[in-house]
């Protein structure tokens, strides 16, 4: 039975409240945090984390095509960012009928990572050319702007029709993704303990930085050098001095007795 | 080349791909970049060991000059034919000869040794040498074949070549007996790359891979040498008559 978000995000939130009776941690913020944390520990751990593990298929997606007739997709979900586009595990589709659903699974055609600057050099090899045998694909996250846009366009589609493609992509977690709380953290269970210690040193720091922020009216300036504030001798008083010219005087005069007694 | 065994593309590069690490083609290699190496591979072979052969057919031109074949290098036999190859009546064998080339000429020709005309009469090392415009000879120069002017009544000429593998941009043929080597080249060709990116971390990996490409390779040449014993034993056969009677 796989870890649930119920069971770390209460489990955190005991914790959180032994330290800090006070605070006003919300469910909804640990389970946000959780997400980060899941999509951290997943990119650090990919190479021990096999990437059909958290694989996501979309059957049917729509080839759309740009006003230069340049054949694309928009990606239907967040994908995990990974060298040579690993996020985006394949794209196929049938080079036969031009469906992805349908004919004999020796002709699927799976498309190639790459980008726009390299595609140049594909061009120069004929046995890397892009063509609808060996088609590839580059992602693009702009369109006439910086508009966060998540797309997939197609290098070797140009003269054929394709009407839709098979997509394997990896999903990155998302905060608002998480509708159930007996739903399983999509972690391996080895990974559950590394989770558990960001979580609480995660609020352990976000519970301190509040206090930090506090104005208590006291002078911290130095505090971090850690030491104790040095105070000078007072001045004597017009008695003090006095006193101190009359004791020098009575030692003066016991100095001289003795003197003049041999 | 006795052998008509051939292995896929695809074979080849399921292992090449395992041994570079590279399963998924996600490193940074397209699957076009190994075909392309695949065909490299077989390219230096046929160079090296010249067991390509091929024979083909072309018309003869006017100009009775033509290109050398596609892929082609080293012309081995040339014979001129009308009708159906090769009936002894209707054609001949073209021989080689030296500096002949007739570009942009047919009935003359720029060679040291002047077939048909006069102008080395008073040469006494290399004379004239007359009547011989029957003869059937061939220059090659600059990837074009000349043929003497005898050669005009032919309608088509034989050529048997070696070629360098498939026309670039076709799909290899790999003999089953390179398979080692060429996954060996492609692999040292692998690691080459990778070098440009990280020549420390992956020096060691492309010096093994170039020495694992060399023994292979070796063998391979040593295979096709040791191969034709059609031909090896009915010519030991012939000279061992030909001694003892």
């Amino acid at each position: 039975m796989a870890t649930t978000y119920r069971e770390v995000a209460y489990s955190v939130l005991e914790s959180y409240k032994k330290t800090n009776d006070d605070s006003t941690v919300q469910l909804s913020q640990i389970l946000f945090y959780i997400q980060v944390i899941v999509n951290r520990l997943r990119q650090e751990n990919k190479k021990d984390i096999s990437g059909s593990r958290y694989l996501t298929i979309f059957s049917s997606i729509t080839v759309e095509t740009d006003s230069k007739g340049k054949k694309y997709i928009d990606l239907p979900t967040d994908i995990m960012d990974m060298d040579h586009e690993k996020g985006l595990q394949y794209i196929t589709y049938n080079y036969e009928t031009g469906s992805c659903c349908t004919g004999a699974n020796f002709s699927q055609v799976q498309f190639q990572p790459t980008t726009p600057a390299e595609s140049m050099r594909l061009m120069m090899d004929e046995y890397e050319k892009p063509s609808s045998k060996q088609p590839y694909f580059y992602r693009v996250t702009g369109v006439n702007g910086c508009n966060n846009e998540d797309r997939i366009y197609f290098l070797g589609l140009e003269c054929i029709d394709v009407p839709d493609v098979e997509l394997g992509l990896v999903c990155s977690q998302s905060s608002s993704q998480v509708c159930d709380l007996d739903d399983a953290i999509p972690l391996p269970d080895w990974l559950i303990e590394d989770l558990l210690v960001r979580l609480t040193n995660l609020g352990r720091f976000i519970l301190i930085a509040p206090q930090e922020r506090v104005n208590e009216g006291s002078d911290l300036t130095r505090r971090s050098i850690n030491q104790v504030p040095e105070t000078g001798t007072p001045p004597p008083t017009e008695e003090q001095m006095v006193a101190a010219a009359q004791n020098r005087q009575s030692a003066n005069q016991r100095m001289q007795n003795q003197i003049d007694n041999g | 080349m006795d052998s008509n065994d051939y292995l896929s593309v695809n074979h080849i590069l399921a292992e090449v791909s395992m041994a570079c690490g590279d399963k998924d083609f996600r490193n940074g290699f397209s699957k076009g970049w190994y075909v392309s190496r695949i065909q490299d591979a077989l390219q230096e072979a046929a160079l090296d060991t010249f067991y390509y052969k091929i024979t083909d057919d072309f018309n003869i031109p006017a100009n009775l000059n033509i290109a050398m074949p596609d892929n082609s290098f080293n012309i081995r036999m040339m014979i001129a034919y009308t009708g159906d190859c090769c009936v002894p009546s209707k054609s001949a064998v073209i021989h080689w000869k030296r500096n002949y080339n007739n570009k942009k000429k047919v009935d003359g020709a720029l060679t040291r040794h002047q077939g048909t005309g006069k102008s080395n009469t008073s040469d006494p090392i290399i004379p004239s040498t007359r009547n011989v415009g029957n003869l059937y000879y061939a220059g090659i120069q600059d990837g074009h074949i000349s043929f003497s002017p005898a050669v005009a009544q032919f309608d088509k000429v034989r050529i048997t070549y070696n070629g360098m593998g498939v026309q670039v941009g076709d799909t290899p043929i790999i003999p089953r007996f390179f398979e080692r080597a060429v996954n060996a080249y492609v692999r040292s060709q692998f690691w080459l790359a990778k070098l440009a990116e990280e020549p420390r971390k992956w020096r060691v990996n492309y010096t093994d891979a170039v020495m694992q490409y060399e023994k292979h390779m070796e063998k391979a040449k040593l295979r096709v040498l040791s191969m034709n014993s059609f031909e090896k034993e009915s010519l030991n056969e012939y000279l061992s008559n030909a001694l003892h009677k």
